[in-house]
C-alpha cells in the first residue's frame, strides 16, 4: 500500500474517533474484543421454580433474579468453564438477599493470571446512559464529557468497569453488539467486568467492590480530566481465586534469531493456565533491554530501540505460530503478547486466551509453526 | 465563548466569528498543520486557509463538533499542500508517521493498486472499532494527528518506549487486519 492510499484511508477516518482521540482517556489496557465466543442455546431455569418465586416475589424481583441466574449462564456456557473443567471459576450462588432489584450483585470471579475478574451485575441503568457507554459528546465550552462505570476496593483509586462479552460473534465485534447482550432494558441491568490488578487487593483476605457512575470532564485545550462520581451502586464483598498453572519445560528449547541485529533467543517453556499462556524467554542483552537504570543518549535510544523492536517482532510471530493441541484433536493457536516483564532473569510473554478458557490438562502436543517443541509422552 | 456562540457569529457573518475560533481552537489547527507541513511557514498559511475554508462551509454547515470539523479541513489542506511540495522538503512528523505505516502496509505482490475511498474509509473505521480506547488514542495522535511519540507519551502519562512498543503491535495489527479485508496481498 502507498502514501497515498494510507492518505485516503486516514481520511475516511469517523468524526467519532477524531473527536474522541481530541484528548487523552485514561483507561485501563484491556484487551479488544476480537473473540469468538461459541454461546450454546441451554437456559437452566426451572419453570415450576420460577413460577414460585413469581408468586412469592412479585414480578419485579423475579425479572431480577432471572438476569442474575440467565448472566451466570451465559458467562459460564461463554468461557467454556464445564467443557474445560475450569476449576478457577468461582459463580456465587445467589441466596434470597441477592434477590434484588437495585445495587450490586456479584455473579462469579476468575483469576486470568493477570487480573482477578469480577463479574457483577448493577441496577438501575438508565437506557440512555448504557446505551452511551463509552461515547463522548462536546460540551457548550469545548469540554467532552462521557459517562463511564468504575470500581474501587479502597474508596481512592479506581478502575474502569466494562460491558461482560456475553456475545457468540464470529469476529469482531461492535460496542453496540456488545451493549445488547450485557444490558437488559426491562429490569435495567447491566453486567459489567471489573478486571482488578494485584495492587488493588490483597490474595489472602477478601476485600469490598463498591461500583459507582461517574462523569468525566476534559479539558481539550490542557488535556486535563475531573470525575465526579454521580452515584453509587453498592459494595460486594469478594474472595480471591486461584490461578492454576501447568509449566511445561522445552527440553530442547525452541531457537529464534532478532532479524534486526541478529541476536539469539530460545522459547524456554510455557506456563498454561485457563485464560492464559505464558511463553517464557531468554534472549542476549536481555537484562539491558528490559532493565530500568539504563541511561542512554539520542544515538544510543536509537539503536537500542532499533535492537528491542527487533526482539519484540521475533516473539510477536513465534507467539503468532504457537499451536497447542488438545487430546480431542482439536486445538488453539495465534496468541497476541499483552506484556513482557522480566523475572529471575526470564522473560514471560504474557498472552491472555480472552474469555474462551482452554483445558490445560488436555494439552498434548505444543508447536511453533511446522515444528514440534513438545509432545505428551 | 462556547462553540454554539461561536457557529452562531459565523451564521451571522461576524468576521469576530474567526478571532473566537482563533481563540479557542487555534492551538489544536496549527499543531495539526504543523506536524504534518513541518514547517512553521506552510503551517502558517495553511491556519490561514483553515478559516477561510471554515467561514465558506458555515453556513451552509452547522457542525456539531467545532474542533473536529475544523480540524478536519487544516489537516485536508496541509495534506494536499504536503504532497505538492517536493520531496527534498518533506521532513515532518507526517512523514515519519506515513515512513512507519508504509514499511508495514507495503505489499508483497507488485500489482499496481487501485483502491477507492469508501473501502478504505469503511476498513480504517472497522480496525478502529477493533481496539481499545487507550490503543486507539494512540494511534490517532500517530497517524492521523501526526503527533511526535514524544508528545503522545507525555499525554497518556506514558513513557516514549511504551508507546513506541504499543504502535508497533498495533500496526502489526493493522496489517493482518487488511490482509484479512483482501486489501493487502
Amino acid at each position: 500500500m502507498k502514501r497515498e492510499a494510507i492518505t485516503m484511508m486516514l481520511n475516511g477516518v469517523d468524526d467519532n474517533y477524531i473527536s474522541e482521540t481530541a484528548v487523552f482517556h485514561p483507561e485501563h489496557i484491556q484487551e479488544t474484543h476480537e473473540r469468538i465466543i461459541h454461546l450454546k442455546k441451554k437456559r437452566i431455569i426451572t419453570f415450576a421454580l420460577a413460577a414460585a418465586l413469581m408468586l412469592a416475589l412479585g414480578i419485579s424481583a423475579y425479572a431480577a433474579w432471572n438476569i442474575h441466574q440467565k448472566r451466570q449462564s451465559e458467562l459460564r456456557e461463554q468461557m467454556k468453564i464445564e467443557d474445560n473443567a475450569v476449576t478457577d471459576y468461582k459463580e456465587e450462588k445467589l441466596s434470597d438477599a441477592q434477590i434484588q432489584t437495585e445495587g450490586v450483585t456479584l455473579l462469579s470471579t476468575v483469576n486470568d493470571g493477570e487480573f482477578q475478574k469480577v463479574y457483577v451485575n448493577i441496577s438501575p441503568v438508565e437506557p440512555e446512559i448504557a446505551r452511551n457507554f463509552g461515547r463522548m459528546e462536546e460540551n457548550e465550552d469545548g469540554c467532552m464529557i462521557c459517562y463511564d462505570f468504575g470500581f474501587t476496593t479502597d474508596g481512592e483509586s479506581f478502575g474502569f468497569a466494562t460491558p461482560a462479552i456475553l456475545t457468540d460473534t464470529d469476529g469482531t465485534i461492535t460496542m453496540e453488539e456488545l451493549i445488547d447482550a450485557a444490558y437488559d432494558e426491562e429490569t435495567k441491568t447491566f453486567t459489567m467486568e471489573c478486571a482488578c490488578i494485584n495492587t488493588m487487593f490483597s490474595f489472602d483476605k477478601p476485600f469490598d467492590l463498591t461500583l459507582v457512575l461517574f462523569r468525566e470532564t476534559q479539558n481539550q485545550n490542557d488535556h486535563t480530566t475531573d470525575g465526579e462520581i454521580i452515584r453509587t451502586f453498592g459494595t460486594v464483598t469478594v474472595y480471591p481465586t486461584e490461578n492454576t498453572v501447568r509449566n511445561i519445560t522445552f527440553i530442547n528449547p525452541y531457537s529464534f534469531e532478532n532479524a534486526a541485529t541478529g541476536g539469539k533467543g530460545k522459547v524456554i517453556g510455557v506456563n498454561l493456565s485457563s485464560f492464559n499462556v505464558d511463553i517464557l524467554v531468554t534472549h542476549d542483552n536481555m537484562e539491558n533491554m528490559y532493565s530500568t537504570n539504563v541511561e542512554l543518549n539520542e544515538e544510543e535510544r536509537e539503536e537500542y530501540l532499533k535492537e528491542q523492536l527487533g526482539w519484540l517482532q521475533a516473539m510477536d510471530e513465534l507467539s503468532q505460530s504457537m499451536v497447542l493441541t488438545f487430546s480431542d484433536g482439536s486445538s488453539r493457536k495465534g496468541f497476541g503478547i499483552l506484556s513482557s516483564p522480566l523475572e529471575n532473569g526470564i522473560l514471560i510473554n504474557h498472552c491472555g486466551l480472552g474469555n474462551h478458557s482452554i483445558d490445560i490438562n488436555n494439552v498434548v502436543k505444543i508447536q511453533i509453526g511446522d515444528k514440534t517443541v513438545w509432545e505428551h509422552q | 465563548m462556547t462553540d454554539t456562540e461561536i457557529i452562531n457569529l459565523f451564521f451571522e457573518r461576524s468576521e469576530q466569528a474567526i478571532t473566537e475560533l482563533d481563540k479557542k481552537h487555534g492551538n489544536a489547527v496549527a499543531r495539526v498543520a504543523r506536524n504534518i507541513l513541518g514547517n512553521t511557514q506552510d503551517a502558517e498559511e495553511c491556519v490561514n486557509d483553515t478559516y477561510l475554508g471554515t467561514w465558506n462551509a458555515i453556513p451552509p454547515h452547522k457542525p456539531s463538533l467545532l474542533r473536529t470539523f475544523v480540524c478536519k479541513i487544516a489537516r485536508n489542506l496541509a495534506t494536499k499542500k504536503y504532497h505538492s511540495n517536493t520531496a527534498e522538503k518533506r521532513n515532518s512528523q507526517y512523514d515519519l508517521a506515513l515512513d512507519e505505516l508504509e514499511e508495514y502496509l507495503s505489499d508483497s505482490d507488485s500489482v499496481e493498486e487501485e483502491y477507492e475511498a469508501k473501502e478504505l474509509g469503511e476498513a480504517i473505521n472497522s480496525f478502529l472499532a477493533t481496539l481499545n480506547r487507550s490503543d486507539r488514542f494512540i494511534f490517532m495522535r500517530r497517524y492521523w494527528y501526526s503527533d511526535p511519540v514524544q508528545d503522545i507519551a507525555k499525554m497518556a502519562d506514558s513513557t516514549t518506549n511504551s508507546v513506541t512498543v504499543r504502535l508497533f503491535r498495533i500496526r502489526e495489527k493493522l496489517r493482518q487486519y487488511l490482509e484479512k479485508e483482501g486489501l493487502l496481498v
